[in-house]
């Protein structure tokens, strides 16, 4: 059966079909909350809600975008509506493109390192992404992993695009920081 | 006379830094990045950064009592019968039980065919 067989049929409460679509697509669903919230326990509440969202709306998808592009919208709002009853700093809206003096870039000339550039596997990244700061975990992820455009996570963040660009750079930038620090750690252990 | 342009330094390179990252930068940044080997890095590091993100893919399955989860909600609600077996909604067999099933239909056609 395809997935467009299986969503014609899962919108007229076809129970088996929906099992299937949630095996389809639970494991990107699962990551991207798991990467957006950095908590086992908070992921696994929020891919359970968002596809108990999906079983609820179903009916109403017309088709327009991808099934995947819709649901992980969908998944994307039930985590950004729970971030924000938490009370969890997502965006700053007073921020600006101006970078600001401990996430700005450092002017210290002559401090050249070597680059990043094949010394970096996927587990490092994403412990490190891990340990960014929430605000700037979400617009990375966002962008950088799940590639939505500035002016699609200014719409769903309710920020602006100037906003979620300042954020994206400083989070890269903090990124930077972590992951030569972990290459300096290990280097120093060896 | 001829007026030689003022040379960007890294601040005022490292400033608008997110918008070259983005979408390149004119004359005078790229000048600036030729001769820089510290803005040059960092500019470099930061698209590597980016570039390897895109290739981070979804690893991890949720655990099974997500699934049980959106279940007993969605019996709660209403919106589905209760299941018959552990981890099925009602009305529709299990593979596996389908499968026993059809298993045995398959050798008793097969027992009475022998017989006959």
């Amino acid at each position: 059966m395809s997935e467009a067989e299986a969503i014609d049929r899962a919108k007229q409460g076809d129970a088996v079909c929906f099992e299937l679509l949630y095996g389809l697509h639970k494991r990107r669903v699962y990551s991207l909350c798991l990467r957006m919230t950095g908590n086992t326990a908070e992921a696994e509440d929020l891919t359970q809600e968002a596809f108990l969202q999906l079983y609820r709306k179903i009916a109403t998808f017309r088709g327009e975008s991808a099934f995947s592009t819709w649901l992980h919208r969908l998944a994307v709002n039930v985590v950004l509506m729970h971030l924000r009853k938490k009370g969890l700093p997502e965006v700053s809206l007073e921020e600006t493109m101006e970078p600001q003096q401990e996430d700005g870039p450092r002017k210290d000339i002559g401090a050249r390192d070597n680059v990043l550039a094949g010394s970096i596997d996927r587990v490092n990244l994403e412990r490190a992404i891990e340990s960014l700061p929430p605000g700037y975990r979400i617009i990375f992820v966002l962008h950088d992993i799940e590639g939505y455009e500035h002016n699609e996570i200014a719409e769903m963040m309710g920020c602006s695009i100037g906003n979620s660009k300042s954020q994206l750079h400083k989070a890269r930038m903090k990124l930077r920081d972590l992951l030569k620090t972990s290459r300096a750690e290990k280097a120093a252990k060896r | 006379m001829f007026q030689r342009e003022e040379v960007m330094n890294c601040a005022e390179f490292q400033k608008v830094l997110p918008y070259i990252i983005e979408s390149g930068g004119n004359a005078e940044e790229e000048a600036h990045l030729r001769e820089c080997d510290v803005c040059s890095d960092l500019v470099q590091d930061l698209r590597y950064i980016a570039e390897q993100a895109k290739l981070l893919l979804p690893m991890h399955d949720p655990s099974p009592k997500v699934w049980d989860g959106i279940q007993e909600n969605l019996q709660r609600e209403g919106l589905a019968k209760p299941a018959r077996a552990r981890g099925r909604l009602l009305g529709f067999p299990s593979l596996p039980s389908l499968s026993i099933f059809l298993l045995l239909f398959a050798a008793a056609a097969v027992g009475f065919g022998l017989l006959k």
